[in-house]
């Protein structure tokens, strides 16, 4: 022992020994740090390790279906695939690695194209129609574009030139040496043979774009590796089985599956059922109060039944744990902590499909058998028309409407492809636009402008523009808050049209009422001449593009004859919007058959729909309930529209042409839209004529053909005088001087003077009693129904300020078939989980019960029996209709709506209707339309005979019976 | 150059040691990357190989060279320069062909003989001012070329094996005093000044490396964190006895990729995490124990130069032991050192084992044998 403590001694200085000292001292600093992380915090750092590998996943749970109210199929899910790719290839060299891709990327493009697919991720740069690059977007998202593009985080980053670069600039940097080298590569280009080994050698331009487009998705991700991006929806089996079959030599893809909505012949149910999208956060926390599962990523309904039933049809989301690695990859599933989505709840509607579609179909060809019936060849009426109801439709009128609602397309009439006919209207209009704009400068600028009512319609039409729209609304260019409405110059102008439109610009200059820094913000001092040579500049450039003035120049190089109907409806053929096929292309060509005679055909077998031309008439509403439960059997809104295009990923530009479509088919024409009910309202004058007691069932009254006991004599509209007419008669007869009585004698007071406030007073109670100052009680968002509150002469035929929607008539309608009992109506009639366990029932809450007595209610039926059954159209009809029609002017210049309410079989009723028919013309279409409607339903005629595909114009009139 | 050994004298207990964390090493970096164990166990066996043969030459007879092998380190230090390869801003690699070659690690070695010659030389004017002067000089050169590539760490990893060579030859303490009175201050105030954000002295990535390890919650650094964050908690979770090496049921965080360079720089993470708290100390003490036979065998070398020959290596061992361990367990920045014998990574292992056959042979002739054997 001492020997050896003598040998350490002796270590010649001890050096190793203290270096060993040394170095066991830092080992057992480390030892004591792994205690300390190990055994001291060994849990803590295990549950963070947990909660570092460990994720919930959502599952998401299946959308409900929604049905008809027989179990037929309106809104389903489909399975879809998507394409998504990560970046996860091993490349030897970035050179290989940039030639591989660009590679896969034309592979993957071409078996989508072959599959009439392409790319979708968000991607800016297209195609146009003269094969150039260019933006599809503008504005802030296009400088957004611009600086994801360019690598930049912040749009200021960009320098100068990137920030105005030109599409095609964008895709040679994209294409270049900086980023995706497709064309070339740095320092050493690729060789030829190089190229041509990788199938990379020849590309067009399209191919180049779709290798920038599939790199582009890459690069978006590249700063995160296994990112998944989704780079093609919705593929098509062949595409799957073709994508599949190439995996191993495209690396990174994969094909995942998702579910889209799929809705059955959409166009008829989309007014009601709307359409699902991608929640927005007030969506979210608006669901968030009834299923916690909600989250940016759910796809909730939209509008209609998919957005009143939404958390219903929603079901709840499932949750799974899996383990991830350092960049969120799942490496493993936890199949014990799984929790299953619960799906969704399936929706029965209370509607009839198929007499919904019917209905639909037989809105669209009255609609446009009523077209039909008063079109003639022409340019206009020669005659000015006293009413309304009268107005006839000249043939350039709807060659105009093709060009004015945008159905046919004149920005392709420059393209390369554009047929003979387009060139030569695209040259007629250039030379119209220049001789347009010399005139508005000559009007703008020249010494002897003309005084705006001295003017041609057209110049009038044109400066009415510029002022109005284009430098108030457009440009704000004239600040209409600033101007003093009762200024006399402003009042020559815009009243008394005494004025020229440049005295007019002239004044407002003078006035500070134009916004000078708008048309020349570099000079601040510019004098009146210079605002003027600056005004026309800023007029005529925005005119050059604006689609609502290129519109009117067609319209009126219609009118002149620079162009023809017949040119019109060669485009329709070149545009394919008619088939060449149709048997009438030849003759047409050979000019056998007249324009006019083409456009009739057209018209009548529906290949232009009223929908298309957006003329009056070219929209209807139908509600259709059993008057014994409430329930809605048909809610059908002409023209629809396909709400496949809206869900899932919104077709944006399905989504722009719908809301700029002039026959508005978002707008729900059987809820939303509102108009007087006509004559059908005065079978509530009748009630309160009974109940008030200043009528009996056989009170009479004289009609002479003017009501004349008040301040303003009212006409009836059969001017020779109805005669003597007992409350049946009169509602027979839909007598105006009959009711216009019963109201005038529900106004005489105590001291025995007549008021129109007491009269009004005693019919709106009667209204209210008929529920008509409450929503119907459909489910779908609903306009407020408004009860007349002036005239009660007026408002006791219908006129006045009534306003009610279609739904709102139809629980009219229904109130009058059974007697009595007013339904809140209801779309909804049962909620159904996904096993086929019945949820909830829905049956229609009774909102009120009208008690008047029986006789009263005898009265009224036999009255609107005696409508129908004098009527021919309804001669031979097996079943017993009782009804009345009503129509409601609201414009002088445009025919009259047409309004029907009604109920069948009389004795005991089964259906319930209203229909409408804005600008309809006359109640008599009205009666044929729910004819046609009673025969599908009774099966009294083969649905072939009524539903033809064809322009109905069978018992058409333009006579006003109401 | 190959001298008559006795193989009783060949110190077995080392060889095991080694051995040992070899084999370790293999399966470690087996777990982490599995392509990579049968490279690693072929750097081993090598390893091993070349280590016996180094350890049978005669360390005199190839210190003799000592100035040849000080210019030749300088001109591989130079060719990095000239043909090297960037990799993150540094350039460190020689690529010929598909191999590649750190030329630091070699130079760690040679620096390990020719001062090793050198104090020999200079063993009576060890602590004059001269030889101080001198030796300084002579490091300063390798010691510029190392820090431009630029690797801070080896830097200071070769100044602190330059210390440890010069205390182990025998260096006077009060040269030792003299010397820390002087540099202690001046290093302080450069610590100062190089950790100034703009100084220009650091390279971008040292400086990241160095703040992310003062302020690991700081976003701006938080990228270099995570690694070793993670790293960090690997080992936490391992606990006493870890998840089981290899182990490929369980989620680990080897698993998962959660560290990054895990077969090399933070391969101890696998080691903490699956080997656990019991694994971890087991390699620690291995690695001490090399350090201490090292030091065993400087204690009874035959002559200075053996004595510094194997103080050099066991305090490089001990010193990249330590760096390695500590920066997977979060106690120093994140620098990238491979944990000797048991990384993979060919150079740092073949150079190494090519010390420790200087060191075994260092053994053969230790000077009590050596007496022995002149008695008889």
């Amino acid at each position: 022992m001492a020997k050896g403590l003598k040998k350490i001694a002796k270590w010649k200085s001890g050096r190793p020994f203290i270096l060993g000292v040394v170095f066991a001292v830092l080992s057992f600093t480390l030892i004591h740090r792994l205690y300390q992380i190990q055994i001291v915090s060994g849990d803590i750092y295990r549950s963070n390790f947990e909660q570092m590998t460990t994720r919930t996943r959502e599952i998401k749970s299946t959308r409900g279906n929604i049905y008809d109210r027989n179990g037929k199929l309106l809104a389903h899910n489909e399975l879809s695939y998507s394409l998504t790719v990560e970046d996860n290839g091993n490349y030897e060299t970035k050179r290989i690695r940039a030639l591989s891709l660009n590679k896969e990327g034309l592979t993957i493009s071409r078996i989508l194209r072959r599959n009439g697919l392409s790319f979708s991720n968000p991607f800016h740069i297209i195609l146009d129609e003269n094969g150039r690059y260019a933006y599809d977007i503008e504005g802030w998202s296009l400088d957004r574009f611009r600086a994801d593009a360019y690598g930049e985080s912040r749009i200021d980053s960009l320098t100068d030139e990137q920030k105005e670069a030109p599409a095609e600039e964008l895709m040679k940097y994209l294409l270049g040496t900086q980023m995706f080298c497709v064309t070339e590569y740095p320092r050493t280009n690729y060789t030829s043979e190089e190229l041509a080994s990788y199938g990379l050698d020849n590309l067009t331009r399209q191919e180049l774009l779709d290798i920038v487009r599939f790199r582009y998705a890459l690069f978006t991700t590249s700063y995160q590796r296994y990112v998944r991006t989704t780079i093609a929806i919705e593929l098509n089996d062949t595409a799957v089985a073709e994508l599949t079959e190439n995996k191993d030599s495209l690396p990174g893809i994969e094909i995942t599956e998702d579910t889209k909505r799929v809705y059955e012949d959409p166009v008829y149910f989309a007014s009601i059922i709307g359409y699902t999208g991608l929640a927005s956060a007030e969506d979210i926390a608006e669901y968030k109060k009834f299923n916690a599962s909600y989250s940016g990523s759910s796809i909730v309904g939209k509008a209609g039944i998919e957005k009143v039933m939404e958390v219903t049809l929603q079901g709840s989301s499932g949750e799974e744990t899996v383990r991830v690695n350092n960049v969120g990859k799942v490496i493993a599933i936890d199949e014990d902590q799984r929790r299953d989505p619960i799906a969704g709840n399936d929706v029965y509607l209370t509607i009839d499909k198929d007499l919904q579609i019917a209905t639909y179909k037989i809105l669209e060809q009255r609609i446009a058998g009523i077209l039909l019936s008063v079109l003639f060849d022409g340019k206009e009426m020669d005659v000015d028309i006293e009413d309304s109801a009268y107005i006839q439709l000249p043939s350039y009128t709807v060659y105009n409407a093709l060009i004015n609602n945008s159905i046919i397309d004149t920005s392709h009439f420059t393209v390369d492809t554009a047929s003979d006919t387009e060139r030569r209207l695209a040259r007629a209009f250039s030379e119209k636009q220049e001789e347009t704009f010399r005139r508005i400068r000559r009007e703008l600028t020249g010494d002897n402008p003309v005084i705006y009512s001295g003017l041609s319609r057209e110049m009038q039409e044109y400066e009415h523009y510029i002022v109005e729209d284009l430098l108030v609304d457009k440009k704000e260019i004239l600040n209409m808050s600033a101007v003093d409405k009762t200024d006399e110059v402003y009042l020559a102008w815009e009243r008394d049209e005494s004025i020229s439109m440049q005295e007019y610009l002239n004044y407002a200059a003078s006035q500070n009422w134009i916004d000078v820094t708008q048309i020349a913000s570099d000079e601040p001092y510019i004098d009146s001449s210079q605002i003027y040579d600056a005004l026309a500049t800023v007029i005529e450039e925005t005119l050059r593009t604006d689609p609502a003035f290129t519109k009117m120049l067609y319209k009126y190089m219609l009118y002149d004859d620079r162009i023809a109907g017949d040119d019109i409806l060669r485009i329709c053929y070149d545009q394919g919007i008619f088939d060449t096929d149709d048997g009438c292309y030849e003759d047409f060509i050979d000019e056998k058959m007249t324009a006019y005679e083409l456009l009739q055909i057209k018209l009548t077998n529906l290949e232009l729909t009223p929908a298309m031309l957006a003329l009056d008439p070219c929209s209807g509403s139908a509600v259709i309930t059993d008057p014994n439960t409430g329930e809605v059997l048909a809610c059908v809104s002409y023209p629809g529209y396909d709400n496949n295009r809206l869900s899932n990923t919104m077709d944006t530009d399905y989504y722009r042409m719908i809301a700029a479509d002039l026959s508005q088919p978002f707008y729900n024409k059987a809820t939303q839209a509102k108009t007087a009910p006509g004559s059908t309202f005065k079978l509530i004058t009748a009630t309160a004529g009974l109940s008030e007691g200043v009528i009996g069932e056989d009170t009479e009254f004289d009609c002479e053909g003017v009501f004349d006991l008040t301040e303003t004599p009212l006409r009836c509209w059969n001017v020779y005088g109805h005669g003597n007419l007992d409350l049946r008669g009169a509602i027979e007869e839909s007598c105006n001087v009959y009711f216009c009585s019963v109201a005038y004698q529900m106004g005489i007071n105590a001291e025995g003077n007549w008021s129109d406030s007491l009269s009004l007073s005693k019919l709106q109670n009667y209204m209210k009693l008929f529920d008509l100052d409450k929503p119907s009680g459909i489910e779908i968002p609903e306009a407020e129904p408004q009860i007349s509150d002036k005239s009660a002469i007026q408002s006791s035929i219908g006129q006045g300020t009534h306003a009610y929607t279609t739904t709102q008539l139809a629980r009219y309608a229904t109130i009058l078939a059974n007697g009595g009992t007013s339904y809140d109506l209801s779309l909804i009639n049962r909620v159904v989980d996904s096993k086929g366990n019945l949820i909830r029932e829905y049956t229609p809450e009774i909102q009120s019960r009208l008690t008047v007595p029986q006789t009263t209610w005898n009265a009224l039926h036999e009255g609107m029996r005696r409508v129908i059954a004098a009527k021919s159209q309804y001669n031979d009809f097996p079943i017993n209709v009782a009804g009345k029609t009503g129509t409601a002017q609201e414009s002088k210049s445009r025919p009259p709506h047409a309004v029907f309410i009604g109920y069948a079989p009389y004795e005991s009723p089964e259906i319930a209707m209203a229909l409408r028919v804005p600008n309809g013309y006359s109640s008599t279409n009205m009666l044929v339309m729910s004819r046609d409607i009673m025969e599908y339903y009774f099966g009294t005629s083969a649905p072939e005979n009524i539903i033809t595909g064809r322009a109905a114009t069978r018992d058409v009139s333009m006579t006003q019976q109401d | 150059m190959i001298r008559k050994y006795r193989l009783k004298d060949y110190n077995y207990r080392l060889v095991i040691y080694l051995a040992a964390l070899g084999m370790l090493g293999v399966l470690l970096v087996g777990s982490a990357w599995q392509p990579y164990e049968r490279r690693q166990l072929l750097g081993f066996v090598g390893g091993m190989i070349v280590m016996f043969i180094v350890s049978m030459i005669d360390y005199s007879w190839v210190l003799q060279f000592h100035w040849l092998m000080y210019a030749g380190n300088l001109a591989l230090l130079l060719l990095v320069f000239a043909i090297g390869k960037n990799t993150n801003g540094a350039t460190r690699w020689i690529e010929i062909g598909s191999f590649k070659f750190q030329p630091v690690e070699l130079a760690k070695i040679i620096l390990i003989l020719f001062f090793a010659r050198y104090f020999m030389n200079e063993e009576n004017r060890l602590s004059s001012f001269r030889t101080i002067v001198q030796s300084v000089i002579l490091i300063t050169a390798p010691l510029v070329l190392i820090f431009l590539q630029p690797d801070l760490k080896n830097t200071l990893t070769v100044l602190a094996l330059f210390a440890v060579m010069y205390f182990a030859a025998g260096l006077s303490y009060r040269a030792i005093g003299l010397i820390l009175l002087v540099t202690v201050p001046i290093a302080a105030v450069a610590i100062g000044i190089i950790l100034q954000p703009d100084s220009g002295i650091l390279q971008d990535y040292q400086y990241e490396r160095i703040m992310t390890h003062l302020q690991p919650d700081n976003d701006e650094y938080s990228g270099k964190a995570m690694q070793q964050k993670n790293s960090v908690i690997a080992i936490g979770s391992g606990g006493l006895t870890g998840k089981g090496l290899g182990n490929k049921e369980e989620i680990t965080a080897n698993n998962g990729d959660f560290v990054a360079e895990s077969e090399t720089d933070f391969i101890f993470s696998v080691a903490g995490e699956e080997l656990g708290f019991v694994g971890s100390c087991g390699i620690i003490l291995l690695l001490l124990l090399v350090v201490f036979e090292c030091l065993y065998m400087s204690a009874r070398a035959k002559d200075l130069a053996g004595r510094v020959i194997c103080s050099g290596m066991a305090c490089i061992v001990s010193l990249q032991s330590f760096i390695n361990i500590g920066v997977s367990c979060g106690l120093l920045p994140n620098t990238g050192t491979p944990l000797p014998f048991v990384s993979h990574g060919l150079t740092s292992m073949l150079c190494l084992f090519i010390g420790m056959g200087f060191v075994l042979n260092v053994g053969l002739q230790a000077r009590i044998r050596m007496e022995r054997e002149d008695k008889a």
